[in-house]
């Protein structure tokens, strides 16, 4: 059995409980840019038809009364491995599929009583209520978990697949998009029992009859699925507020979003050789460059020198939308190769923590 | 104009200044080598703008004037003619006719007055050295200098004239090497030369027939002239790092062995270190040191050689290529290391030889 773990509306509660004044509030969160678009919502929101991804002006006429908070990422990320710590002290194999979604391999003693241990001591400690579907397989898991949130716990038995799907809605099936509804709504399959007996017709697409047939599966690839894929690069985009035409300004941008993914590998272990550069000019003209060491590196400032080289030769002082900056052909880092002449502390002293703070500033404002 | 050449001649001056021609350039004047023949000699022109060559070409020439060619493209004919025997160079109306032998080409020209000037600095310090002493110097410390075009402080060879002495240091952050020569100097100078320019100046001293040269200084450019060929090379207007500081003061250990030995210690740890974390571990221990290297997938490895110890016994990891790359660059039959502790550099001296050092950063095991 598997189980999926995801957190209920996680950026929104956690803005709840950070401020009860919102509470039963319809809340949405949205990013810092005026191009922005709403990243979670709670439920009383959900309720007026606010969606992920929509504009935050569409979703205040559907709501005018809805709340926007401007989303600390920061402060999600750090809750999210908060909940990942809890997690690993209880299950040995799981994998983290978003920042608030987890599956986690049941084949363990107990598991039904380590779960609920794990709903209750994340609600204790984050007063933050999660569902969890559990099944024989990570699809039919992630319909369970959707079906019984919030704060939910189901159990889809093998025996019991059939009798659980067969009268839900066809879009609760994850893979079926907005596209393939309405194929199957023209052709009146609007529930799964009418989806699983068009599956077994020979006129019924390829991709479809395999999807039905993965939410029945009850012998999934368990290694394969659980195996840590390594990552193939670390990287951050940000499509800014104003169009910007001052080198300087894009070079601290980029510094800010290289420092935010240089982070995140070292924090993951790794080494990297290839930097990359999108730059996303105003008439949506994209240029993309890269450019590697000669060695693998952890060194910040070697990073920086490079993407400082990229940045020159790339821009043109059109005005620039989207910067995104990356770092790729990774290798774990198992040895530290001292430096002669810099450490870590004098290099972010040095370079970064002056161009954070102004970029920090130039997003916030 | 026609000039008559020897084929070997031409080859070997085309070689020489070609080195100089960016492979890559937005201009096209910039891929050519410029032909000058005047009263004064027959000159071969290259330049990337921040190092000149002009090689002067044994030959007879009959009329004078200037034309610029492609140097790749040139470079190739010369080479795939009969070495033995003469080339005749032929320019009219913007085309170039090279003749040897039976086989004839016939290639377009640019405009030279397009081509960058080339002009040594006739100011500024001059510097007379043994010319086998300073390509040693250069031979020494070249290869630490950082590859990274963008290391811009690094890639390249700080070159420091003091009273008495011309020092020149390289280093790609992770490792150090210094060369020093006694000279009757009198003035004082530091400035840094790019790899590229330095590996140029390598290039011409090797090939040049004097056993002394003169390195001259103007505070922007450095030029070196022997009697067939000048270079001008611009000073990289950068900060190398004070390296001063990076120089250890004391040592907690000292272990002098034979380089062989390390070298063929060294040469079968980096099987396994290579296939693993391209570390190697250095232990000393009593009159032992012991290198050994592990890889999760291909196996593990231990060598041991004798040594000659004062003071403590140390545990350090390094790079094995940096190690085996400084070895390699020690002219003397035993090898002195210098340890402070695990993190900090560690220094290899030739045994009794003055003048040089390299300096090499520990890895620390994560």
């Amino acid at each position: 059995m598997v189980a999926l773990l995801d957190m209920d509306s996680f950026f929104a509660m956690i803005e709840i409980v950070r401020n009860p004044f919102l509470k039963d509030k319809p809340v949405a969160i949205i990013g810092w840019g005026e191009r922005t678009a709403i990243s979670s919502m709670n439920y009383a929101a959900k309720r007026y038809g606010v969606k992920v991804g929509m504009p935050p002006h569409m979703a205040k006429s559907l709501c005018p009364q809805i709340v926007f908070v401007k989303a600390d990422f920061a402060e999600y990320e750090s809750i999210s491995l908060g909940i990942e710590n809890l997690l690993c002290e209880r299950f040995p194999i799981y994998i983290r599929y978003s920042i608030d979604e987890f599956f986690i391999d049941l084949n363990v003693p107990r598991y039904l009583e380590r779960l609920i241990e794990l709903k209750k001591e994340i609600k204790r400690q984050y007063k933050l209520t999660c569902s969890i579907g559990i099944s024989p397989n990570p699809v039919l898991s992630k319909i369970a978990c959707e079906f019984s949130k919030p704060d939910g716990f189901l159990i889809v038995e093998k025996e019991k697949i059939s009798e659980f799907l067969q009268d839900l809605d066809v879009s609760s099936i994850p893979g079926i998009g907005r596209k393939t509804q309405e194929y199957l709504r023209k052709i009146k399959i609007n529930r799964v029992k009418e989806l699983v007996d068009f599956a077994k017709r020979s006129v019924c697409p390829k991709t479809l009859a395999e999807l039905v047939e993965s939410i029945f599966t009850i012998d999934f690839d368990r290694k394969e699925f659980f195996k840590k894929k390594p990552p193939k690069s670390f990287g951050h985009m940000k499509t800014l507020d104003v169009n910007i035409t001052s080198l300087s300004q894009i070079k601290e941008i980029g510094f800010y979003l290289l420092y935010r993914a240089f982070l995140r590998m070292i924090r993951e272990g790794y080494r990297a050789r290839t930097v990359s550069l999108i730059l996303r000019y105003h008439k949506f003209q994209t240029i993309s460059l890269s450019r590697s060491l000669k060695e693998w590196s952890s060194n910040f400032l070697r990073f920086a020198k490079v993407l400082e080289m990229l940045i020159e030769s790339a821009f043109n002082y059109e005005p620039v939308r989207m910067l995104g900056v990356s770092l790729s052909n990774l290798k774990p880092f198992s040895v530290e190769q001292l430096e002669l002449f810099s450490n870590h502390e004098k290099l972010l002293k040095a370079m970064s923590v002056k161009n954070l703070e102004i970029s920090s500033k130039l997003f916030l404002t | 104009m026609k000039v008559a050449v020897e084929a070997n001649e031409l080859s070997n001056k085309i070689s020489i200044v070609s080195k100089t021609v960016p492979s890559k350039t937005i201009k096209p004047i910039m891929s050519c080598v410029l032909f000058d023949v005047s009263h004064d000699g027959t000159y071969l022109h290259a330049t990337d703008l921040e190092t000149g060559v002009k090689a002067r070409v044994q030959c007879e020439p009959d009329g004078e004037g200037r034309f610029a060619v492609d140097a790749k493209i040139l470079y190739e004919i010369v080479r795939t003619l009969p070495s033995e025997g003469k080339v005749q160079l032929s320019f009219s109306s913007g085309l170039l006719a090279v003749e040897c032998g039976r086989s004839k080409f016939r290639v377009p020209t640019m405009d030279p007055a397009e081509f960058p000037e080339i002009s040594l600095p006739s100011e500024g310090y001059a510097l007379d050295i043994e010319a086998k002493t300073l390509s040693e110097m250069i031979d020494r410390v070249v290869f630490c200098a950082a590859k990274d075009e963008f290391m811009r402080n690094l890639n390249g060879v700080f070159w420091e004239i003091g009273k008495g002495f011309l020092r020149l240091v390289a280093s790609d952050g992770f490792r150090l090497a210094l060369a020093e020569e006694r000279l009757s100097t009198q003035s004082e100078s530091s400035f840094l030369i790019s790899l590229k320019s330095m590996k140029e100046l390598q290039n011409i001293i090797q090939s040049c027939s004097e056993t002394r040269i003169t390195i001259r200084y103007d505070g922007k450019r450095l030029s070196l002239s022997t009697s067939n060929i000048e270079t001008v090379m611009r000073v990289v207007e950068i900060d190398f790092p004070d390296y001063k500081k990076v120089l250890p003061k004391a040592f907690k250990s000292k272990v002098i062995f034979s380089k062989d030995d390390l070298i063929e210690a060294l040469r079968r740890t980096m099987v396994i270190a290579k296939r693993g974390s391209e570390s190697v571990r250095v232990e000393i221990a009593e009159d032992v040191l012991s290198l050994s290297s592990r890889s999760p997938d291909s196996g593990e490895v231990s060598e041991e050689i004798s040594i000659r110890k004062e003071g403590e016994d140390i545990i350090a990891a390094f790079n094995p290529l940096f190690l085996m790359e400084a070895l390699r660059h020690v002219h003397t039959d035993e090898v002195e290391f210098n340890f402070v502790d695990s993190t900090s550099p560690l220094q290899i001296n030739p045994l009794n030889v003055e003048g040089y050092l390299y300096i090499v950063m520990p890895i620390r095991i994560v």
